[in-house]
């Protein structure tokens, strides 16, 4: 479908029956910053005419906006100047960013280091020092031999255990 | 004194009166490339001629945006001091104005960002209807006053951009060319969000039935 249809009403009141395309609406737009009106249909010169009071109504709103008159003007300027003599904000952006910045590549570096610095060594016992048992009147005994070699073996009463 | 002579010194001498004169020269009286020059090499009076001279368009946009007189003061005065810290950035490409103006929008963008405005009541609108000058049809003055209320209320709708499009053009008067440098963008994207603008604003103000 070509354009798009409004759904709104004519100033008449009678409903919109054809399409207003971009173009036609820019054609229009011309003709209200001086542009040539003569080729408008009616329902463009409507339009027109509509754009027209909105843009009277926009200057009233200007004509209304509050103003800084001449009288109040030393006490604004007195602001703008006493905001210029402080420093400004945000003057340690510059200072917290690139501790920000230093941190994350520390952290970066410590990650990369533990990633690539191997596995710890495999923790080793091959010397007994004590051995004791639970079970009752078992008696534990080791023997190291010269190989570096350790035996556990453990002497059970006559009984059975289990 | 000889011809050589005479004409060194009036050279030397017209250069100096030449300088003095431009230093002696009113701020008012500057034009605006001279105040920014002098601004620029921190002479105070010629800065502060630039606020003279600019302040209400600063103020006017920045209370377009924010609908409140004290917010629009602090943001006009915030516009003021950025724009003097940036001086020295100031190329010249475009008008003053258009830089002030395109400070103005984007510090007042970021504003509303801060503050999530909301919309303001019809009854607590600031907007007067614009007084009645002799020979002026009070007709058409009321019609018009009753479609700038409605027309405050539509402009609420719109997104910023659009918005700033239509503030820009029918309030602020301002050329294509001059909405470009404003608004950071090509003609053909400011001409384009003005006629959605207005558009749009037309729609609304037709459902609303303030078009008459």
């Amino acid at each position: 479908m070509r354009g798009a249809t409004c759904a709104t009403c004519w100033p008449n009141g009678a409903r919109w029956g054809e399409k207003m395309n971009k173009r036609r609406f820019q054609k229009i737009e011309k003709a209200l910053d001086g542009g040539d009106s003569s080729g408008l249909s009616g329902e463009e010169a409507s339009l027109l005419g509509d754009l027209a009071r909105m843009r009277a109504g926009a200057r009233a709103l200007a004509d209304a906006s509050p103003r800084i008159e001449d009288a109040q003007f030393p006490s604004f300027m007195a602001g703008v100047r006493e905001a210029i003599g402080q420093p400004q904000r945000g003057s340690h952006r510059g200072f917290w960013a690139f501790a920000s910045l230093a941190t994350a590549a520390l952290v970066v570096a410590v990650s990369t280091l533990m990633v690539f610095s191997g596995e710890p060594p495999a923790a080793t016992a091959s010397v007994v020092e004590q051995a004791t048992t639970e079970i009752r009147g078992a008696v534990v005994h080791w023997q190291h031999s010269e190989e570096g070699d350790t035996t556990v073996w453990l002497d059970v009463a006559d009984s059975d255990i289990w | 004194m000889s011809a050589a002579l005479d004409a060194r010194l009036l050279w030397e001498y017209g250069d100096c009166r030449r300088e003095d004169r431009r230093e002696s020269l009113p701020v008012d009286a500057c034009s605006e490339a001279d105040l920014v020059s002098r601004a620029c090499s921190g002479e105070v009076e010629a800065f502060e001629e630039l606020v003279r001279r600019y302040r209400n368009d600063v103020y006017g946009l920045a209370w377009h945006f924010l609908r409140n007189r004290e917010d629009a003061w602090d943001a006009s005065q915030e516009v003021f001091v950025k724009a003097h810290r940036a001086l020295r950035r100031f190329r010249g490409d475009a008008s003053f104005k258009t830089w002030l103006l395109r400070i103005t929008a984007n510090h007042c963008k970021d504003a509303l960002k801060r503050r999530r405005l909301r919309t303001v009541p019809l009854e607590d609108l600031p907007y007067e209807p614009p007084v009645d000058t002799p020979g002026a049809d009070p007709g058409r003055a009321a019609e018009t006053g009753e479609l700038a209320v409605a027309l405050e209320m539509a402009l609420n709708k719109l997104s910023h951009k659009h918005k700033t499009a239509f503030i820009l053009r029918e309030m602020e008067g301002l050329s294509y060319e001059e909405m470009a440098g404003v608004m950071g963008c090509s003609m053909g994207t400011v001409m384009s969000r003005l006629h959605h603008a207005r558009r749009n604003l037309r729609d609304l103000l037709a459902q609303w039935g303030a078009m008459g």
